[in-house]
Parts: structure tokens; sequence; C-alpha cells
């Protein structure tokens, strides 16, 4: 059957990676019809109602969704696309209370253009009493309009219609609630809410599953995680973060937003020499590593032609006293991003998603390659635009072992081993690294 | 830290052929209740080293696990609560987590596994 997704128009390039996330979160087959990045209405088919239900109840950027009724390119063509779709269902309804609304993309209607576009449907014949709060069936009539151009006053009329009986929407208010200038833990490298939210969506985290964020920080993905109903956990290099102060730290904002059952732990570790014993334990890993804008990569050690002996303060190993800020060495971004997903290739169960953010130059000749892994398959690249640079949030899956060369797996790692990966690279790992020799 | 945490964490210092499981130094335990989530349990059941966790929550004072457990157990109650109370509810608040190899210490502090290594053990 068809329905009609009205999406946010922001984001584009992760909508529809939240469009496959949803159904693959409610187990359902999704087909998109009709998709186009410069509109917020997309037509999909799903099995049926109660399946567009389950589909939308997770939805970040989808904010609602409606049985199709009908489009057309002008009002006679969706009134008589209406008449051959949907005719059937008007009986059915005849005596419903019921609501009309004009929702115009890019366009904008006065009050009683509205009203006479509303009254145009009176051929339904419906009896039922017209209410604005909770009518049980609520139709919206959809207008797309053409971005005009900027000097004159637009086009006369919208370029699609659609019709559409409501079903069911989304989560945008926990864009709100998670609102970073309203959270009481965060930092400079805090994402904000609403891609935190589809980062975790993309993760696919869900109840009775366990998501790690290698990078943690102040834990902007792991609120959202447990707000979609996970167990997080997190570690991060720097103890500081992990620690806060008293008052304000990883856990209390989970306490925040009600949500610390789904906290689990957190430590203080280094991806590079992660503590976790490698086994396929996690259904989902999730991270923002430092990329050197805001802060850099590093891992430990020191730079080179520095070393240090171990130090003693009050016979306790100073290295092993909290509060110990260990050296760290700058670390080129390549071998991060291989790190992450070894890492991931590692941890992660069959199937399991890791979702990465990374930097990219806006210029297209100096675009950073999308990293790959043999034991891992690429699902979505999204594109955050900024200014002079954008960012990607890279979602992998990890392939089961059936579908895996094992051998090839094995190669790069021990080309890692030998360093010779990235030379290829030399420029922007250095750049990466600072330019050090 | 909880004893889940404890059975996904070893020692990663260089050289180290089985760092797992880590031996656990009792300072202090503290007990938080927390809702029992059944197909969270049933997930992380077969990830999980149960000799291990066993070993873990009898350090921590918590001897009811059984020894030999099989995932048929997940339909009974009993078991149920039991793994939840060991794997979730009982926390290391301070102490420390022991290399079982070199006998390493990595300290817990505030609940809080400082698992960073020195630049000599990398």
């Amino acid at each position: 059957m068809k329905y009609l997704i009205r999406l946010a128009q922001a984001y584009e390039t992760f909508r529809r990676p939240e469009i496959d996330a949803l159904a693959a979160l409610a187990g359902l087959e999704v087909h998109v019809l009709h998709y186009h990045h410069d509109s917020p209405f997309c037509i999909v088919d799903l099995p049926s109602n109660d399946a567009a239900k389950a589909f939308i109840s997770r939805a970040i950027l989808c904010m609602s969704i409606y049985e199709w009724w009908g489009s057309g390119g002008d009002y006679e063509a969706l009134h008589a696309s209406v008449r051959t779709n949907a005719f059937a269902a008007l009986a059915k309804y005849r005596d419903a209370s019921f609501k009309f609304a004009v929702d115009s993309f890019r366009g904008k209607r006065t009050m009683s253009k509205q009203r006479e576009l509303i009254e145009s449907f009176a051929w339904f014949d419906w009896q039922g009493p017209i209410i604005m709060h909770d009518a049980e069936v609520q139709m919206v009539i959809f207008e797309d309009w053409d971005r005009g151009p900027t000097s004159a006053k637009g086009p006369p009329d919208p370029k699609m219609l659609h019709l559409g009986r409501w079903l069911g929407s989304g989560l945008r208010d926990a864009i709100l609630t998670y609102d970073l200038k309203k959270r009481k833990y965060i930092s400079r490298t805090s994402m904000d809410a609403e891609l935190s939210l589809v980062t975790a969506l993309l993760t696919l985290a869900a109840p009775g599953k366990i998501i790690y964020d290698p990078f943690v920080g102040t834990g902007s993905f792991a609120v959202t995680a447990a707000f979609f109903g996970s167990k997080v956990f997190g570690s991060d290099i720097d103890a500081r973060s992990i620690r806060g102060v008293p008052d304000c730290n990883l856990l209390t904002n989970f306490v925040q937003y009600q949500s610390q059952h789904n906290f689990l732990d957190s430590f203080i570790s280094d991806l590079v020499h992660t503590p976790l014993r490698r086994a396929q334990i996690l259904d989902g890993i999730i991270c923002d590593p430092p990329y050197g804008i805001r802060e850099g990569p590093k891992t430990l050690g020191y730079r080179e032609g520095k070393t240090a002996a171990p130090v003693t303060i009050d016979d306790i190993p100073a290295h092993m006293r909290d509060g110990w800020v260990p050296p760290k060495r700058p670390y080129g971004f390549d071998d991060m991003m291989q790190d992450v997903l070894d890492f991931g290739f590692d941890m992660l169960v069959d199937h399991g998603r890791l979702s990465v953010w990374m930097p990219t130059a806006n210029d297209e000749d100096s675009d950073l390659p999308v990293p790959s892994h043999p034991g891992l398959a690429i699902i979505s690249i999204c594109t955050q635009h900024f200014n002079k640079w954008s960012r990607r949030l890279l979602t992998y899956r990890r392939l089961p072992h059936s579908e895996i060369d094992l051998a090839q797996i094995n190669v790069v790692r021990s080309e890692r081993a030998k360093g010779s990966a990235n030379d290829v690279n030399r420029f922007r790992k250095k750049y990466f690294e600072g330019f050090r020799t | 830290m909880r004893l889940l945490t404890h059975n996904m964490l070893s020692s990663n210092i260089k050289g180290v052929a089985n760092g797992f499981p880590l031996r656990i130094e009792v300072e202090k335990v503290v007990e938080k209740q927390v809702e029992l989530s059944a197909d969270f349990l049933r997930n992380l059941f077969p990830k999980i080293e149960w000799k291990a966790l066993v070993d873990a929550a009898r350090t921590m004072g918590y001897a009811e696990l059984a020894e030999e457990v099989d995932s048929s157990m997940l339909d009974s109650n009993e078991f149920l609560n039991k793994f939840h109370h060991a794997l979730l509810e009982l926390h290391l608040e301070e102490g420390a987590l022991v290399c079982p190899e070199t006998g390493r210490r990595f300290p817990v502090n505030k609940g809080i596994p400082n698992m960073l290594l020195h630049e000599d053990e990398v």
C-alpha cells in the first residue's frame, strides 16, 4: 500500500538512510516510490497501516506518515486521483469526526483560500462532525511549490499536490528535549541534538541492544542511543571528560533525561590500545572521533625522540593515580579511521552497525576517500555542510563470516602492521599529524 | 563498574598473552537496583564468559550463580533475576582490576576503571 511521508526539509542526505533504518528497526521492507531531495513529500510502499505506524514511531527526520489517497499536478488531477484510489475509503468514514488541513511547502495560502481548497472536497459527502482536536479522520492537503526566482513573486501554482490521511508522527519533540542549550554537561565537541538522534537511529539503537562509544566525551551519542532504549557504555582517553565534576558529569546527563537505567558504565582508555576483549559483543558502535578541528587525534605515547621512565609520587606510580593526564602523541587521521573500522570488525555482532563521523573538505579535489574494510559493508554516507568544510556520517554493517574473505583481512592487517598502507596518502597524513617529522 | 564491564575488559599490556579475566581487588562494593530487561539479558547471555562472571560475583560477595549454565535457563525467572543482579546491580565502587599475568593494577575510583597504559607498556 502507498503511504506519504512528510519529511523535514533539512539534512537531506540523512533522510533516505533514516527511512531504511526505520524499516530495519520495525522489521519491514520499504520501497521508496517517489523521493526528491528538494521536496519534503516522499511516497513509499509499506505492507499495512500498522506497519506504517510502527515505521514512524522512532522517526526524527520523518515527521509524520499518511495513508496516501491521491496525487496530481493540479487540483483537477488530484480530485481525479482521489476518486480512483480512495473511493472505497470515503464511505468508510462517512459518519466519523474529521478535519482537513493544508500543508503548503514553500507556498503561502490565505485563510479564505485554504477554506476554498478544503471545501473543494465537499463531494466526499461526509456527515460526521468537524472537530479540530483529535478528530477520528485527519486529512491533509499537501502542496509542493517550486522555489521561484528571488526577484519575482514566485510561481502562481504549486507543482505537485497530494492528499493523505494522518496515521502517526515521529519523535521530533526529542530534538527540543535533547537541546544542547538545556543539557547540563557539554563540551565544545558535543554534537547537536537532531544529528545525535539521527546518528543513533542509523546505528539501529533499540531496546535489548548494547551500544558503545569509544570517544564518549560528554555523551552526545550515548544519551540519544539510550533515548531509543539501548543500553550504552563509553570510554575516553581523557579522564577529565569521563569524570566531569560531582554534579556535572556523564551520569548526570542520563539522570537529566531519566535514562540512567540505560547507562551501563564508562572507563578511561585509548581506542588504539583498547582493553575490551576482542569478541563479537556489541550491537552497535557510534562515534565522532577527534579529527583536529576542535580536538586533535591522539593516542598514548610521546612524540618521537622523547621517552620517560615511570614517575612515582608518594609510592604510587603517577600513571595509576586518579587525575593522571597521560602523554599523548598526535596520531594520523587515516590510521585512526582504520583502527576504528578494524575495532568494529572485531567487536560487532554479525550485521551490527558502526556509525562514525569524519571531516572532509568542500573542495571536491581534496575530498577524503571513504575508508573501507574487507569485513564491513558501507551502508550510507550522509553529509553535513559547513561554511568551508563538511563532515560525513559513515555507517557500516559488519559482514557475517560467510560473506568475508578472511585471507583479505589478514593481508590488510599485516600491511597495516608494516605501516605501508597509508603511504599513498603521505601529504594528508602529515597534514593531520601537524607536519611532524 | 558493573560485572558486565568486568566481563568485557582485559589487560592489553604489550606481551601479555592472556589478560582475561582481570582479578578484582575489592575496597568498596555498592548495590544499585535497576529494572530488569529480559531481552537485554537474552542478548548478552551468549556473549558472557560465564566462569569469569561467577568468580567475579563471588569476589564481590555474591555466590548465587550456578557454575554450569545453558541457554534453556533463560526461560526461568529465578535464573534471570540472579543473572541480572550479578551482571548489572553489583558495582565495584573502589578497588582495582589486576592483570592475571603481570599483576599490574588498574585502579577503579568512584566506579570508573582507569585502563590507560604507561608508555612503556604499549
